[in-house]
């Protein structure tokens, strides 16, 4: 029994191990479908995923030379936060949607800022010897880093302080940010944005167009050396914990995205440097590798071991480009070898040497142009150039451009905003490109650059501005600018040039004196000769009639107002060449040129004209000034008394009955139009008062039908009071005709409404008809608080309408005299 | 336009003989005494109101500019003796500084119109005119008028050309540069041969 039990259990507990091994096994099947979770799972390798390392790998892409992970990352933590102004946020939203097929001017605008950090210093060592004490070295270097995917640009330049950081690159100056927002606004297209920027100084942004994060490192002289970082949504400032490492200057380090990765490509970098920047004036480096050759002493044993193992060597690196060592094997010659390195160096990318300093015959077009584009940011070709070399007592180089367009806004700050466009330089370091009147006002859009040896390298700019040297220069400038102006192809000065600077010209003839001819000969006016083209007074003069003495000049609102003038009837019926002065600024223009060629300016709306000069013409005026004696002296005497100088017989009109011609030194309808629209006019200024009031000579026509009937009346009763009537009326139009405003505009209308009653036999008594009242209408009224009002509004309404009675007729005849008025404006 | 309007200045020089004088012998028939009266000179539209130089006045203007001009220049080689001795030229930018003091002159101070015989003409210091007793008329217009002639010869002859013109002949040399178009001066060359 004992027996059968022991077997029994030996059963059971095989059978309890078997299947609690089949459960074992089951379980471990089980545990491999059902999913795991790892403490670790968030570690993962890629970028994307967010977790606790993302952190930890960006500071380890900011990698700053000499620091340790962990030591930049709590050189974040110590650093001062910022964040951008708004505009600044604005405007790197602005470049980066704009610029974004247009990257690589990123570079450029680097460099160019670089440009300007070297120029400041160098300016500033003019006057203190130890600006340049921390190190000599003015230079742009720019160091491609592979490996870490960063992209350096180091300058030796003035560099920045702590607060100029923050204030350079975290701020635009507001007086800047609406011009400029306006502009980009308006820019039609890429390359007009990648300009914009360069001229606004905003240009750093531009390298978030590459870069996910900046670090700028700099180093001022009179402050410790700071770190700015910024991912473009914030920024912050640290001092440098390595302390002084560039001695002076900037490094831009541009952490680049990974589309960006060409940037790191040597050639690219090479090849836009050559692009953009060949004309800045100082050396660009680039870290380059090289391969050079060196001789290097052949150990003793080396060389009489393995001679043979030498030649197979050789061989091996002739057919090997990319072997490193070469050796000769030449047994005679002293024992040494020559061997290929690679070595990396800054290598000089740019020519140093100035554009203007080189002959002009081995400059080509294009690298003018490129020049120009380089000093303007424009992206446009220049439309003149002259480059030149002045020599005398001072003697100095330059080049000139006219740029294809006139720069934003020129007349509204004419005279007040004061900027040039010429950059000066002494001994071909810069100096300045605010000298302010280097050229005058109206030729402030000329670009350009000029150096001179001659003048002090140690003075300030403005001890520079009082100058002797400086008056030369200036006045050589200009006449050299005024040469080129005069150069331009015929077609394409006006076509390109007198649109876009006519006015400029004309400013020139009235403001500079000293080349009032120089100026007077590129000038250009529409004249009767040609319905659309432009004349200049040289062939104006040309195309002069025989005996023709004057130069005939009508001036008004546009083309078709002085066309039309009862002015130049007479001149262009007997074949005579009119100039039409059609702006505002022509006719003072025409008035500060006392003559051109030898030839006076007569304006055709005043006294003087010169024509009918001909012994038969001159009796036939006599005659007829007989004929109209007493017609002229009615006008003068009973008529138009106190309102004309005098009536005389026309020698202009042809068409019309007569006109009002100002005295000879008088002014014009058109002058007396436009003195009266000057901002500063007052109602009593004596000066145009004393013009306005100068009586005028109305001429009449001594063959219009009108005139001639108004002699037979006036012949036949002298107290006519139609006549009378009439010779007012006819003064009037030719007041309105000749481009004079009326004085009395409510006579006139009255005198017009008159006429109309004659004309259409109406009684001029007869009474204006009531209105009738409307009874509903008039118990609202009494309700309403501000019913007169609106009993005025309708009476006026009620009266337009053409009511007869005689109390309207004022009103009407006041309506009708703005709307003379109006037109008169027009 | 301004100055066209400006008062006239009107310069009583002297007493004596003058343009249109009027002599009234004294009534106690002194032959020593009794008065003198005269008026300004007459003047045309053109003298009185055109913004250039009547053609009739330009030599008159012309002379006095260059008188000006002369003795401004001889003011300055006479401060060294290099230059006084012509071995040394006047630097460029006193030139400039010299001609374009007297051109933006704007008073033009005993410049004016005086009417001599019956004819009016320009009075300048230095000038036969001035001698001549009479009222003369300055300011005003005038200014404008003699700025703009002498900025002309600037801008015809350049400061070194009128410069040069006067240290080669410090007499005539340059009146006879500048003035030869205005007062249809001969041709000094021509003149020479013709006398040969």
């Amino acid at each position: 029994m004992c027996k059968q039990f022991w077997i029994f259990a030996l059963i059971a507990s095989c059978l309890l191990l078997s299947a609690s091994q089949v459960r074992s096994e089951e379980d471990d099947v089980a545990s491999d479908d059902t999913p795991k979770v790892e403490d670790d799972i968030g570690k993962a390798s890629e970028a994307s995923k967010t977790d606790d390392e993302v952190v930890q790998r960006e500071e380890e892409a900011i990698h700053i030379d000499g620091l340790s992970p962990s030591e930049v990352k709590n050189l974040r933590e110590q650093s001062e936060k910022h964040v951008f102004q708004a505009e600044v946020n604005r405007m790197m939203k602005l470049i980066i949607n704009s610029l974004y097929k247009n990257k690589e001017i990123f570079l450029r605008e680097l460099i160019s800022n670089s440009s300007d950090a070297l120029d400041k210093v160098r300016i500033m060592s003019l006057t203190d010897s130890s600006a340049l004490s921390a190190t000599d070295e003015m230079s742009i270097k720019v160091k491609v880093d592979k490996e870490n995917n960063v992209l350096h640009v180091t300058d030796t330049g003035i560099g920045m302080t702590k607060a100029e950081l923050v204030k350079n690159l975290g701020t635009i100056a507001k007086s800047g940010t609406s011009d400029f927002f306006e502009q980009m606004s308006k820019a039609s297209s890429e390359d007009s944005v990648s300009d914009l920027i360069g001229q606004f100084g905003v240009g750093f942004y531009s390298s978030f167009l590459v870069a996910d994060k900046v670090v700028v490192t700099s180093k001022h002289n009179d402050d410790a050396q700071y770190i700015w970082e910024s991912d473009s949504e914030s920024f912050s400032v640290v001092a440098d914990p390595r302390g002084d490492t560039l001695g002076r200057g900037t490094t831009v380090s541009l952490y680049l995205k990974e589309e960006a990765s060409d940037f790191l490509e040597h050639a690219t970098i090479k090849s836009l440097i050559e692009k953009y920047s060949q004309f800045i004036n100082f050396p660009i480096y680039l870290w380059s590798e090289k391969t050079i050759k060196e001789e290097v002493p052949i150990e003793e044993d080396e060389a009489e071991e393995k001679p043979a193992e030498e030649e197979k060597d050789e061989e091996a690196t002739d057919d090997d480009e990319e072997a490193e060592v070469e050796e000769e094997a030449e047994e005679d010659k002293p024992k040494t070898k020559t061997v290929e390195k690679t070595v990396w160096d800054w290598d000089l990318i740019n020519e140093v040497k100035p554009v203007w300093q080189r002959p002009a015959k081995d400059i080509t077009d294009e690298e003018y142009n490129n020049f120009y584009k380089s000093i303007t940011k424009e992206h446009t070709e220049p439309l003149a150039k002259t480059h030149f070399v002045a020599e005398g007592e001072v003697s100095f180089k330059s080049i000139l451009f006219i740029p294809a367009g006139a720069p934003h806004g020129m007349f509204q700050d004419y005279g007040q905003k004061k900027t040039d466009f010429i950059k000066m330089y002494v001994r071909r370091v810069f100096i300045t490109d605010d000298f302010q009147d280097m050229m005058p006002k109206y030729l402030q859009f000329v670009r350009g650059v000029v150096d001179s040896d001659d003048l002090p390298l140690n003075v300030s700019r403005e001890t520079l501005q009082q100058h002797k040297l400086l008056k030369v220069i200036k006045k050589k400038l200009v006449r050299k600018a005024l040469d080129m102006i005069k150069k331009i192809d015929a077609d394409q000065y006006v076509e390109k040039f007198w649109k876009e600077f006519g006015t400029n010209v004309k400013l020139g003839v009235i403001e500079d004196h000293s080349n009032r001819t120089r100026l007077a000969k590129l000038l250009r006016f529409y004249t009767s000769n040609h319905p659309t083209d432009v004349s200049s007074l040289e062939q104006y003069v040309e195309r002069m009639k025989e005996k023709q003495e004057k130069i005939y000049f009508c001036a008004g609102h546009g083309r078709e107002e002085v066309e039309n003038s009862p002015f130049v009837e007479r001149l262009l019926k007997k074949g005579y060449e009119v100039i039409y002065l059609t702006e505002p600024v022509d006719e003072y223009t025409i008035q500060a040129l006392p003559e051109f060629d030898g030839k006076r300016f007569q304006n055709v709306a005043k006294e003087g004209l010169g024509l009918d000069e001909g012994e038969k013409a001159k009796e036939r005026k006599e005659a007829l000034e007989k004929e109209f004696e007493p017609l002229a002296n009615w006008l003068k005497e009973t008529a138009l008394k106190d309102k004309i100088e005098k009536a005389v017989i026309t020698e202009r009109l042809t068409d019309s009955p007569c006109a009002l011609v100002a005295s000879q030194y008088g002014w014009s309808g058109n002058m007396e139009r436009i003195m009266k629209a000057q901002a500063y006019q007052t109602q009593k200024d004596t000066s145009s008062n004393y013009y306005a009031n100068q009586k005028k000579t109305l001429e009449i026509n001594p063959r219009h039908p009108l005139i001639k009937n108004l002699l037979e009346r006036v012949e036949g009763d002298a107290e006519d009071k139609q006549a009378a009537d009439i010779a007012k009326v006819m003064f009037d139009t030719a007041v309105l005709r000749s481009g004079y405003n009326l004085k009395d505009s409510v006579d006139f209308s009255k005198r017009i409404l008159d006429m109309l009653y004659s004309n259409l036999d109406i009684d001029p008594d007869t009474p204006i008809e009531e209105e009738p009242v409307d009874e509903e209408a008039e118990e609202e009224e009494e309700e309403e608080v501000d019913a007169d009002d609106e009993e005025e509004v309708d009476d006026d309404g009620d009266e337009e309408e053409g009511s007869e009675e005689k109390e309207s007729s004022e009103d009407a005849a006041a309506e009708e005299t703005e709307d003379a008025e109006a037109h008169d404006e027009l | 336009m301004l100055r066209l309007l400006g008062m006239f200045c009107l310069i009583c020089t002297c007493w004596g003989q003058m343009g249109k004088p009027t002599v009234t012998k004294s009534k106690d028939g002194d032959p020593l005494s009794g008065t003198i009266s005269m008026g300004p000179p007459d003047l045309s539209d053109e003298e009185t109101q055109a913004n250039y130089m009547p053609s009739k006045l330009r030599c008159d203007a012309c002379a006095g500019i260059a008188a000006r001009f002369a003795k401004a220049l001889q003011k300055e080689i006479d401060k060294t003796r290099a230059t006084r001795d012509g071995q040394k030229e006047l630097d460029e930018g006193l030139l400039i500084d010299i001609f374009e003091q007297i051109c933006a002159d704007r008073e033009w101070s005993n410049f004016g119109l005086k009417e001599v015989q019956g004819v009016n003409r320009i009075s300048y210091p230095g000038s036969e005119i001035a001698e001549v007793p009479g009222i003369q008329q300055g300011g005003g217009i005038w200014p404008r008028r003699l700025s703009d002639m002498c900025y002309g010869y600037i801008e015809e002859f350049e400061e070194y050309g009128i410069y040069k013109a006067h240290a080669n002949d410090l007499k005539k040399g340059l009146y006879q540069l500048i003035c030869k178009k205005d007062c249809r001066l001969k041709d000094k060359k021509k003149t020479n041969k013709s006398e040969l």
